[in-house]
């Protein structure tokens, strides 16, 4: 008897004391797949975009379509997209937030702080700056299927070639909150129909300070030590290599004055791609490996002193790796690092290249096949 | 089982045969089938017998060539003095000893032994003035051929399965087991019925305890039918109300060989080719006999699978429904995009039509299995196909939860035994993920596990095969070792003699040998291996 009233009693709490109203079925909810976040400059309203991406059509593509709504904050910016939809909006499966150059050049501690606090939202959601006028655009040009999806993959596809400074949600946080190095986010901009590739933002804090171009975002992969696979021409067109692996070492000293300095070595190893005899009499390895190196040497030079003197932002982790190696001369420095110590600070970049020529590349001419 | 003295049934027969016969012929009224046939012997017309037996059940040939041949033309017993009233009692020795050509004759004075021989199919011989009669073997009905059982079919191996006569399957057994230890213990069960049941077991490997318990349980059986063995096995068993059973069923004498050579005991009951052998643990629900036969990669993959199958069985629906509507975020997105589509105007909840599904599947299986077999194509194609589509199409269920619930069902199928703890458990799982999401789910696998290892089957926990197998470990377990490999008995079943091979012909490892193992453990094992 008692036996059967603790069942009885069990049976009723799970039935009336559950969480069976968290219970949600899936055609109830709008399923976001993206998101874009404009910032109005004059009135400082945020404006919200959002894809809702449905099913496979025909085509085998996912279609979609596009809610939008305005507000005083993110989080109410987003709340008010349902006012739009019969359905509850759910951000769960978002894959990336668009941001736009406006909000970021104010910060984009918002959209970081929003995805963070809000349970639903994934913190492996990719963040892209948008270059152009409104990010809504994206979802707007990609009538034909889903622009979140494409991005994403996107993307992921640019680790064959070290094409983005793919970054995402948790990633952005956790440099925020580290000391020495700044955030790059990939730059999207629209081709046509379109999102293309087309740069990466230099952050200094939350805030943008400008971008680099596509062919930059590789010297700064580089220095990130972040290049997988990658393909580098030299500039007068006589030679292509296939980048296989790429080493990176950050070498920071400190002299007897408390001066700081930086040296970088990278090692590189790679195939060649292509070569134009006729162009280059001299393509012994050796030859092609100085010159390589060289190129490299350079680009990074340049884009050390890019972001040195015009952007002022340590993107590369040069602070980073000062703090770990000296923490006592970092401290004094770290308060003006960027806009000071880094700006100042003397930094050389060598490259040692090794380039697999193959067995007979060498003896391939033009003027030997004539 | 007594035997019941019935009101107005004399115990003993009288010397005058017409007032025996009229007993008889009064205690079977309204029955044609008992059959009495009066006759002579030619030489001595006075002497009078009278045979009773059951038209179908004694060999009409027996009857007649064996026994009224013999003693109508014998010239035995014209003898004088035969006949003489005083040397009566002899007549029937003399019957028996030169007359009868039958195998089985026994002499008795008891009418209820009487009656229970000719209901058997002995045909009783009487003789005017004896108080004795004589019963003579004639048993001999027409059964059902040996054949494959429909419901443990193999691959290879032995297609022979039990029939529904006792006498006939105890020989299939003792046809595997030329082996004197081997024991068979008749009982009588039923008052009514009065069905011959018959535990086997062999002596020196048998589990002691469990014999004695099982004769223990047998004699507290009081019903008053026996018609299959399924009665026994619900009066007997341990847990009445758990859904998994402990005592196995088979209907193949190589599988009640196997399992009495692992230690087990075997009930085997006349009318029913199902046997009953005990103890019966979880794992036994996993271990066909294809496994032995077929090769051990085989078997132990078959195995994995049948696990995997009661796993996707039971918990399938419950996981998908608490995927649909509490974790929607675990779910890959594109795959949830097509679900959001496919879910989009459906009248239902999920939980609604994935019930409804269920007891649809359950309504066809139903149907399927005790229609005559040409019909099954049709269902298989209105009820799968024909209703499935259409109610895809007409928008009263999502394809997902058709796909699921109809792979639930087919891999409910790889195990038949199981189905009453899968169908209990399928639906309690899913009932409670729709509560609770996956931890419903959880609470209900949980209580599973303590459910089955509070299980005991004839005193022996019901998970001993995973827990309380040091010698053999997991060899036979979820996998099916190589038979070189297999030493070892399950020490579970029968602890006192685990060998099972003493050298293994193409050993290739130095495992050590039976009899070493024995002497390090200090077992008193007994050597019954080699005979068997």
């Amino acid at each position: 008897m008692k036996k059967a009233a603790l069942i009885v009693l069990f049976i009723t709490m799970i039935i009336f004391f559950n969480s069976c109203y968290e219970a949600k079925e899936i055609n109830d909810m709008t399923i976001i797949s993206g998101a874009s976040f404009d910032l109005n400059p004059h009135t400082g309203e945020i404006a919200a975009a959002a894809e809702i991406a449905s099913g496979l059509s025909e085509e085998g593509d996912n279609s979609a379509s596009v809610l939008t709504a305005k507000g005083k904050t993110i989080a109410e910016a987003m709340k008010n997209l349902v006012y739009s939809d019969t359905r509850e909006t759910w951000i769960s499966h978002a894959q990336s937030f668009v941001i736009s150059e406006d909000l970021a050049i104010s910060g984009i501690s918002p959209v970081l702080d929003y995805a963070v606090r809000n349970y639903e939202a994934r913190l492996s959601v990719s963040l892209v700056v948008f270059q152009g006028d409104d990010p809504a655009q994206i979802w707007d040009y990609e009538k034909a299927g889903s622009a979140a999806f494409k991005i994403e993959e996107m993307l992921l596809n640019s680790r064959a070639y070290s094409g983005a400074a793919a970054i995402r949600l948790y990633q952005a946080v956790d440099i925020l909150n580290s000391q020495g190095i700044n955030l790059t986010v990939p730059v999207i901009s629209l081709n046509e129909s379109s999102p293309v590739l087309n740069g990466t933002a230099i952050f200094a804090g939350d805030r943008l300070r400008g971008t680099i171009s596509q062919e930059e975002t590789l010297y700064l992969l580089l220095l990130l030590n972040r290049v997988e696979r990658a393909h580098m021409s030299l500039d007068d067109g006589s030679a292509a290599t296939e980048i296989q692996s790429a080493k990176v070492k950050l070498i920071p000293s400190v002299d007897d004055n408390g001066n700081f300095s930086m040296r970088v070595d990278i090692k590189i190893d790679g195939v060649i791609a292509q070569l134009d005899t006729g162009k280059l009499p001299d393509h012994s390895k050796e030859a092609l490996e100085l010159a390589f190196a060289q190129k490299v040497e350079k680009e990074c030079m340049d884009l050390v002193m890019k972001l040195q003197n015009d952007y002022h932002s340590d993107a590369f982790g040069f602070g980073r790796a000062f703090y770990y190696k000296f923490p006592d001369e970092w401290a004094a420095k770290k308060e003006l690092w960027d806009e000071v110590h880094f700006a100042e600070l003397p930094v050389t970049v060598n490259c040692r290249m090794s380039i697999d020529l193959g067995e007979s590349t060498g003896q391939i001419s033009i003027a030997e096949r004539e | 089982m007594k035997q019941e003295n019935q009101p107005g049934i004399p115990k003993t027969l009288t010397k005058d045969l017409d007032q025996n016969i009229k007993m008889f012929q009064g205690i079977f009224t309204a029955d044609p089938t008992i059959k009495f046939r009066n006759f002579e012997n030619h030489r001595n017309p006075k002497q009078r017998f009278c045979l009773i037996y059951v038209d179908g059940l004694a060999s009409s040939t027996m009857v007649n060539q064996h026994i009224i041949e013999p003693i109508l033309i014998t010239r035995t017993l014209k003898k004088p003095g035969i006949l003489t009233p005083a040397q009566d009692e002899d007549i029937l020795d003399e019957l028996s000893k030169k007359v009868l050509y039958t195998n089985e004759i026994t002499r008795t004075g008891d009418v209820n032994k009487m009656l229970s021989d000719i209901l058997s199919g002995n045909t009783v011989l009487m003789a005017d003035g004896a108080e004795d009669v004589l019963m003579l073997g004639t048993r001999g009905w027409t059964v059902r051929g040996i054949s494959e059982p429909e419901a443990e079919k193999v691959l290879t191996g032995p297609r022979e399965g039990f029939t529904e006569a006792i006498i006939i399957n105890l020989s299939m057994v003792r046809r595997k087991l030329k082996n004197p230890n081997l024991k068979f213990e008749f009982k009588t069960l039923g008052k009514q019925t009065k069905t011959t049941v018959c535990l086997c077991y062999i002596e020196g490997i048998a589990n002691k305890k469990t014999l004695k318990e099982m004769e223990r349980r047998l004699s507290h059986i009081d019903i008053d039918s026996i018609l299959d063995t399924n009665y026994i096995t619900e009066l007997i068993r341990d847990s009445s109300w758990s859904p998994f059973q402990t005592t196995g069923s088979t209907e193949r004498p190589d599988v009640v060989a196997a399992k009495l050579l692992e230690g087990r005991v075997a009930l085997v009951v006349d009318g029913s080719p199902a046997v009953m052998t005990a103890p019966f643990f979880f794992l036994e629900y996993f271990q066909t006999n294809d496994d032995y036969y077929s090769g051990f990669y085989f078997g132990s993959f078959g195995r994995m699978l049948r696990i995997l199958g009661f796993l996707v069985t039971t918990s399938l629906p419950a996981i998908y429904l608490a995927l649909i509507i509490y974790h929607q975020e675990l779910l890959p997105t594109r795959f949830l995009l097509n679900l959001s589509e496919a879910r989009q105007g459906l009248p239902f909840p999920t939980f609604l039509e994935m019930l409804i599904l269920i007891l649809a599947f359950e309504l066809i299986r139903e149907g399927g299995s005790r229609i005559p077999s040409g019909f099954g194509q049709t269902l298989s194609i209105v009820g799968g196909l024909v209703l499935g589509q259409a109610s895809v199409e007409a928008k009263l269920v999502s394809i997902p939860v058709v796909i699921i619930i109809a792979f639930t069902g087919i891999t409910g199928l790889t195990i038949p035994q199981l189905k009453t703890p899968v169908l209990m458990l399928r639906i309690l799982w899913l009932v409670l993920a729709s509560f609770l999401g996956f931890f419903g789910y959880l609470f209900g696998v949980i209580g599973l596990l303590i459910h089955l290892t509070g299980l005991k089957s004839f005193g022996i926990p019901y998970t001993s095969s995973l827990s309380r197998n040091p010698k053999q470990k997991f060899k036979d377990t979820i996998i099916r070792a190589p038979w070189n490999k297999m030493i070892f008995r399950p020490a579970y079943v029968a602890a006192h003699n685990v060998t099972r091979q003493r050298h293994s012909a193409f050993d290739d490892d130095n495992h050590p040998t039976g009899r070493e193992v024995m002497e390090e453990d200090g077992a008193s094992g007994n050597n019954e291996e080699e005979e068997v």
